[in-house]
């Protein structure tokens, strides 16, 4: 697992905000470039220029100096104009609520991972799951932020700009996918041990596929088909996992930890640190502590057997 | 520590040449290691500060050291999050709070009282409080740091993350207390810096006769004074969420994370340009000294150097575009954060015209000169992108944030530095620094800088975040960190070609002399380094070019004391000679004073009582300070001197 | 060196002036910008934390105490009086003068440091309660920390004045400790306001 097909670049936008401003950022770089060149030009010919012995040094070539300069500070002030009119102008309009019908996710921001809340006005249509996200392409999506500790940021850089998530506050942050594909989030502020390994992957597909895979999202989780995945679902209920984790549809109701309904569903764990393959499952599940050192979840010292069967149930659990 | 004596010629001109001998007896009335304990001399103080910051530098640097060689691979294994968090910190907090600021100071500390041809600065004793709590601040920090008590929350700390419940021991409170020793230093050279240009001017030389020099430390001393404040109550603020259980920060009662980062920030952004501006004082005098000819514009550069200071109060915000912070509201920061770029860019038009009218000499000073207007005019370039709150909110807190700092911080204030550093190394030691040295020094800067931080823009935008100890391997970062990782290890080799240059120069580079660059400022007319007293008699200014005025003498005033330390103190807008001040002698109080100061702060992490408790203990040293002094004087009657009511301001 | 050329003199200049002309009355104004921007500051936290709440002070916090405030007000107010004095006096060279008044501001300083004591219970909420309290506290206990400070001083010079006989400068000393107190006292009437009287306003 890798997240090379991943897109995360502002210079490979995939959204309609991200575009725009990418064409901002090519505006102001050819700017930018301009100036600069400019200024060396300017500066190495003043400091290099073969100058005549007898050159005239009286005081009128001052006088001619201060109008070049004046004239560089009213090129220099309407070169910012035009750039500040363009910045505010797409500002605004990037504020600008969509009046379409907009789908709304809830984010919350913990150490170190993210949770995710489809909202809907139908309690059961209502999904919780963690570190991953799913777009219709086409579709605006509403974001909004909350944090559960410290600030973090949200920031998939093909899809647009971030937006903190601050404790005590609430903030928003919409986009609109134009092209179906996966994308990379990481936090963008620091918040502690494993900010670096705080990633959430953004999969935009089209709506039909979006349907499907909401309303498998919406499922309880499958009830074990045999003896060993049944004892790996006792193992959870009955074990420390309960306490932080979640499985809709079972006894576990923790949330101080990412809910795990449909983990097998998902491409990642640990907040995009490991592919999700049962080998890195384990790994993660008996010492996160050597993956992500500082993570809140404690070692978990499991009988082989039990371990085999845990994993077996979260396999289970698409 | 004094350079290996060089000749003493050259000695500042005195009508009674017999003058030297007495004042050097005023001034330097003992020697040894209670002297140099118990000194006033600004040159003295000065001299370690720049030291003291030198070595926070090169501690800033191992640290910026230990970060690109952990980013240099993904999932590299040099050093864990704990440590790379301590690391990052330290480096951020220790170029802000404990190089650059106060080496911009120190440098001003130095050349302000002999730029303003003045034997001492305002307050001698008061200044050499600053450096004692300045240093005890420095050490405060860096033995937590060797004690695993480093700060780890970033060098904005911002809550929760630093606050009681997200970061457990020691380490946030000890980099708050920092903030409160180093706020202290910096404030208190702000008021020498500005009690000294106002009142000690030499005769003649009037607000419009002044160097640009004077004029950016005069404008940064009161930056400091308006902005020093906020980070100085939002730390204490913080402090007393973690040691006290106050809420100023606490979402759940009534608090605000963003409370921390408006008070930050008010103070943060301003800080930045504390860093900048005396940098563009050194940059006016040194074309000026290269070029042979006045800055062209001086009014305007002025001008410039005010706007300047003052727009960098309202831009604070566009730190906090990611925040909640409304639209109307950015537009505002936006248009200030975009329009600033026009004062500075005006001066930068001033300065190649003057090289363009000039006739450029080309020595290590100059280079540097041109790499400054090379790098910093990309950082400010790049400025004026991340203005834009669109653009910011992809590149904010991202490596192309990053880079941008690095290239202004390093255009704009390390280049005019090693700048400076060159020019004015003569001034202090008696000795030229070489110059073959001095131009594998700026190349070899040069390069590494570009190399280093320039892939970083592109970095930010693939996504990379600030602050993060490793990455995967799949996010294709590790290309351009390998780059960037070696462009820091040519930077090393730049400043190990600079620490060779310094100390061959040192004991062995070539006799300077009074003024080896012919340069046009009063601390040109005193030897190399100067005597303690500066000058003899205050020497009268007659135009905007100093010493390029004169013929073939000097006019200077006759009348100071020699037998006790006086000062000409002139009015503030044109120096006009209005009373002589005797400046205070020697004496531990300061230090004393200082270190109660420390006991007090670092008490003060522990308990609230170390607070009042302090309070009350500085009163000691502060008498000692003010005590009136009947013994040190010979002349008794004379100490009455002669006073007036009133006098011109 | 070029040679120096005595081009005037100034022997009959004075070695000690009152005023701004002087380098004291420099060092007191840039402590009061200093001192007078933290408390801006320390208000402006508190008005930055009021916007947190629909009431003010915060539901189940109690109004802060009237009373003692107001006494403490009212002797800060009466300490200009010797503050003043010491003024006047100072400049006459009068130190029998400086010692009275700066003793009796000194004496008063004290009163109005354990009137300020008081004034923290005064206000009804600890500092940990909630922001609000934070923020109160945060008012009162800056402006008692500049208070302190002169006060300090103001000791100190009453000290220096009965003990030794005082140079020139303190006597300009005396005259920009008044001042700085007259800063003290003038940058406590807005504070005022806003912790006692703008809760009220409703």
């Amino acid at each position: 697992m890798t997240w090379l097909q991943a897109a995360h670049s502002a210079l490979h936008p995939a959204s309609a905000q991200a575009d725009r401003v990418g064409r901002l950022y090519n505006f102001l770089l050819i700017v930018a470039v301009l100036v600069f060149v400019a200024v060396m030009v300017a500066a190495l010919w003043a400091a290099w220029r073969r100058r005549p012995i007898d050159e005239d040094t009286s005081p009128a070539r001052d006088a001619r100096a201060h109008r070049v300069i004046f004239a560089g500070a009213a090129a220099t002030v309407a070169i910012l104009f035009v750039a500040l009119v363009y910045d505010l102008a797409l500002g605004r309009s990037l504020t600008r609520r969509a009046t379409r019908e907009m789908l709304t996710v809830r984010i919350t921001g913990h150490q170190w991972w993210w949770e995710v809340e489809y909202e809907d006005p139908t309690p059961q249509n209502r999904v919780r799951t963690a570190n991953e996200l799913h777009v219709p392409v086409g579709q605006t999506v509403a974001l909004k932020l909350a944090s559960a500790d410290v600030i973090h940021s949200f920031w998939a850089p093909s899809l647009g700009g971030k937006k903190d998530l601050i404790p005590g506050h609430h903030n928003e942050l919409w986009f609109t996918p134009t092209e179906p594909g996966l994308y990379r989030m990481q936090c963008a502020e620091f918040c502690g041990l494993q900010h670096a390994y705080m990633a959430l992957e953004v999969v935009v597909e089209d709506s039909k596929k979006f349907a499907q895979w909401i309303n498998a999202q919406r499922k309880p989780a499958a009830t074990p088909p045999d003896t060993l995945t049944a004892r790996g679902k006792l193992v959870f209920e009955s074990g420390p996992c309960a306490t932080c984790h979640a499985i809709a549809g079972t006894s576990a109701a923790g949330t101080i930890g990412p809910d795990l309904t449909h983990i097998a569903s998902r491409r990642w764990l640990a907040s995009g640190r490991l592919g999700n393959t049962r080998a890195n499952l384990a790994g993660w599940i008996v010492d996160p502590q050597r993956i992500k050192p500082g993570v809140l979840m404690p070692s978990n010292g499991l009988e082989p057997a039990d371990l085999q069967a845990l994993l077996n149930y979260l396999a289970s659990l698409k | 520590m004094t350079a290996a004596s060089p000749p003493v010629i050259d000695l500042p001109p005195a009508v009674d040449p017999a003058d030297h001998a007495r004042l050097r007896r005023t001034y330097e009335p003992i020697r040894g290691f209670y002297a140099w304990l118990a000194s006033v001399d600004h040159k003295s103080i000065a001299k370690r500060y720049i030291a003291t910051c030198l070595v926070f530098f090169a501690l800033g640097g191992l640290e910026a050291a230990v970060i690109r060689a952990q980013l240099s691979r993904p999932e590299n294994g040099l050093v864990g999050p704990d440590t790379y968090n301590q690391v990052f910190t330290m480096h951020g907090t220790t170029m802000m709070f404990l190089f650059a600021v106060p080496i911009m100071q120190a440098m001003g500390l130095y050349l302000v009282p002999l730029m303003v041809g003045a034997k001492e600065t305002a307050f001698p004793r008061l200044n050499a409080l600053g450096y004692w709590v300045f240093l005890i601040g420095g050490v405060f920090i860096y033995t937590g740091f060797f004690l695993n008590a480093g700060a780890d929350a970033g060098w904005f700390a911002y809550v929760p993350l630093s606050g009681p419940e997200y970061s457990s021991g020691k380490r946030v409170d000890i980099w708050a207390q920092m903030i409160t020793f180093t706020e202290i230093a910096a404030l208190i050279a702000a008021l020498q810096t500005i009690a000294t240009v106002l009142k000690l001017r030499a005769p003649g030389m009037s607000l419009n006769r002044m160097p640009l020099f004077l004029w950016a430390q005069l404008v940064t001393a009161f930056m400091v004074i308006f902005a020093m404040p906020s980070v100085a109550t939002g730390s204490l603020f913080l402090s007393f969420d973690r040691l006290v259980g106050s809420q100023f920060y606490n979402p759940a009662e009534g608090g605000d994370a963003l409370l921390w980062q408006h008070l930050f920030w008010f103070f943060g952004h301003p800080e930045v340009y504390i860093i900048f501006i005396p940098a563009l004082g050194f940059i006016s005098q040194i074309v000026t000294t290269f070029t042979r000819r006045p800055v062209v514009g001086y009014p305007v550069m002025v001008l410039a150097l005010l706007v300047t200071a003052f727009m960098s109060f309202g831009l604070w915000v566009h730190h906090m575009f990611a925040t909640t912070v409304p639209q109307l509201g950015s537009t505002f920061f936006t248009a200030a954060s975009t329009l600033i770029a026009v004062p500075t860019g005006v001066q930068i038009f001033c300065w190649i015209a003057t090289l363009w009218l000039g006739r450029p000499v080309w020595r290590t000073p100059l280079l540097f000169v041109m790499g400054f207007i090379a790098v910093f005019t990309i950082g400010g370039l790049t400025g004026v992108m991340v203005a834009s709150v669109p653009f910011d909110l992809q590149a904010h807190d991202s490596y192309f944030v990053v880079a941008h700092l690095h290239y202004v911080l390093l255009g704009g204030a390390v280049f005019p530095l090693f700048a400076a550093f060159y020019y004015w190394f003569p001034k202090i030691t008696g000795r030229l620094m070489n110059e073959r040295l001095g131009r594998w020094n700026f190349w070899l800067l040069f390069v590494g800088v570009n190399v280093t931080f320039f892939p970083m823009h592109r970095l930010g935008l693939e996504g990379m975040t600030r602050r993060v100890y490793t990455y995967l391997e799949s996010t294709g970062w590790g290309t351009l960190n390998l780059v960037s990782s070696v462009g820091a290890v040519i930077i090393v080799a730049g400043m190990a070609v600079f620490v060779v240059n310094l100390a061959r120069s040192w004991r062995g580079g070539a006799v300077a002399g009074a003024n080896p660059w012919d340069a046009d400022t009063l601390e040109w007319a005193t030897s190399s380094p100067p005597p303690p007293y500066n000058f003899a008699d205050p020497i009268v200014v007659t135009s905007r070019s100093g010493l390029w005025a004169y013929g073939d003498e000097i006019p200077v005033l006759q009348g100071l004391r020699t037998d006790l330390p006086q000062v000409l103190v002139t009015t503030v807008m044109d120096a006009e000679p209005v009373l002589r001040h005797i400046h205070p002698s020697p004496t531990i109080a300061p230090f004393v004073m200082a270190v109660i100061i420390g006991a007090m702060l670092i008490g003060g992490i522990f308990t609230p009582w170390a607070y009042p408790a302090g309070l009350v203990a500085i009163g000691v040293p502060w008498l000692m300070w003010a005590w009136p002094r009947r013994r040190s004087y010979e002349h008794q009657e004379e100490l009455k001197g002669t006073f007036s009511l009133e006098a011109p301001i | 060196m070029k040679p120096a050329k005595q081009v005037g003199v100034i022997h009959s200049l004075p070695e000690n002036v009152f005023g701004a002309a002087a380098l004291t009355w420099w060092a007191v104004v840039s402590l009061m910008l200093i001192e007078g921007t933290t408390l801006a500051l320390c208000a402006g936290a508190y008005v930055y934390v009021r916007q947190n709440y629909y009431e003010w002070p915060p539901a189940h916090t109690p109004l802060p105490d009237l009373g003692i405030p107001s006494i403490n007000l009212a002797l800060m107010l009466l300490t200009i009086v010797p503050a003043w004095w010491v003024f006047r006096s100072a400049r006459a060279h009068d130190r029998g003068g400086v010692l009275v008044g700066a003793s009796l501001q000194a004496i008063m300083g004290v009163a109005i440091m354990v009137l300020r004591y008081f004034e923290l219970q005064a206000v009804n909420v600890r500092w940990d309660t909630n922001a609000y309290g934070s923020v109160v506290w945060g008012v009162l206990v800056g402006h008692a920390v500049v208070m302190v400070t002169d006060v300090m001083d103001t000791i100190g010079l009453a000290l220096m004045f009965a003990i030794e006989e005082p140079e020139e400068k303190h006597f300009v000393d005396s005259c920009e400790n008044t001042q700085f107190w007259y800063f003290v006292v003038a940058s406590w009437l807005p504070l005022f306001f806003l912790v006692y009287l703008y809760p009220r306003l409703g």
